[in-house]
């Protein structure tokens, strides 16, 4: 999963720090508890679409699982950083999930 | 320009309007109807005010027109600007002022009208002389179909069922503890707006899960209408408006209820 754009959100008050991230594929529930390891993670699945919210030093992501957007708050001093910060974590985890897929045990050499 | 406050429940006093008039106050502009409360303003005191001093009393009844009768006849109400995609059911983008027959405005704008092309100047008439360039026609034809909409329901069962919303909507908020609504007070006239708070979430979370979540959407912040919110003591994550519409099913507030009720829940606030 990656994030495919990041758009701004139109607000009367803090828009130049809410964004709209638009990921490569559906959030998905083990994509959720990734992001918020270690951090602040709420988590409410009895909703009729799950919400999360992960508070991070760095941004605050919030949005439901299945949705291809949620919304992220970015650090006000260090809008760039924080956005990298996110687009890593969301690397790690893409990473991980092709390890996890990834065949062992074959030999790739030339005969 | 002088900027009238209003109290914490979002009225306007009519006195404090007219404490702030001098003698070259041209006119009074104020809101009908408040977008962030619903609360509807002292229209009649004012009315008499801007009458007795012999100023201009404009109103903006964009939130209102359609569900509160303006009597434009009988009161001392010299402009009424509103938008046509609130209760009027237009699209967003058209809009209308209504000025007292005598009264003459510089136009905003000059140009091609589609009539008189032999002319080098605006129309003198009404509504030319306003109305410059290409017209909105998908915008005047949504309008027009607002208007029959509303003429074939009739403005009293319209406004009726306004005060049902709202008084529904205020007290399904009112009864969920950790809620905190803003503007309501029984005995006033308001359309069916109201804004509201969860005691410790922003309303912009709120506003987020009740959109993604619960299919409710709702409007968050500020409202463009910063100053209210610090009457209010909403400045400056503002609120979370509600609005209803002649379209709004009961359940519809029910489920609204259940919504904001599970919220609480989840969070661990009562």
């Amino acid at each position: 999963m990656t994030v495919v754009d990041v758009r701004d959100i139109e607000d009367c008050f803090d828009g130049f720090f809410v964004k709209e991230v638009l990921f490569s594929e559906p959030i998905t529930r083990e994509a959720i508890y990734h992001l918020g390891q270690g951090a602040d993670l709420q988590y409410f699945p009895d909703f009729p679409r799950p919400f999360f919210r992960v508070d991070r030093p760095d941004f605050v992501l919030q949005g439901v699982e299945g949705n291809r957007t949620a919304r992220v708050t970015l650090g006000k001093e260090n809008t760039a950083q924080s956005l990298a910060t996110f687009e890593r974590l969301l690397e790690d985890y893409q990473k991980e999930k092709e390890e996890q897929v990834r065949p062992h045990n074959i030999n790739c050499t030339s005969p | 320009m002088s900027i009238v406050g209003c109290d914490s429940r979002g009225y306007v006093k009519p006195e404090d309007i007219g404490d702030e008039i001098r003698e070259n106050t041209k006119a009074i502009v104020v809101n009908h109807c408040s977008n962030v409360t619903g609360s509807v303003c002292a229209f009649r005191e004012i009315s008499q005010i801007a009458n007795a001093e012999k100023v201009l009393l404009i109103f903006d009844a964009s939130q209102s027109i359609g569900l509160v009768p303006i009597d434009v006849t009988n009161l001392h109400i010299d402009i009424v600007v509103f938008t046509g995609h609130k209760a009027l059911y237009g699209l967003p983008g058209i809009g209308g002022l209504w000025m007292r027959e005598g009264l003459e405005l510089h136009p905003l704008k000059v140009g091609g009208t589609g009539v008189k092309s032999e002319s080098l100047y605006q129309p003198e008439e009404r509504p030319l002389r306003y109305e410059a360039g290409t017209p909105n026609v998908p915008g005047i034809v949504s309008l027009n179909a607002g208007l029959d909409f509303i003429m074939m329901t009739g403005t009293e069962t319209i406004t009726k069922r306004a005060g049902y919303l709202y008084s529904m909507m205020t007290n399904t908020l009112q009864d969920i503890s950790g809620v905190e609504l803003y503007g309501a007070s029984k005995g006033t006239m308001h359309a069916p707006v109201c804004s509201f708070n969860i005691r410790g979430i922003k309303p912009a979370e709120v506003g987020y899960m009740l959109e993604h979540s619960f299919g409710i959407v709702v409007r968050t912040g500020l409202h463009c209408a910063p100053l209210i919110h610090q009457a209010l003591g909403s400045y400056p994550d503002g609120s979370v408006r509600v609005s209803a519409s002649y379209f709004t099913r009961d359940q519809d507030i029910e489920y609204l209820g259940c919504a904001i009720k599970q919220i609480c829940r989840v969070k661990g606030i009562s």
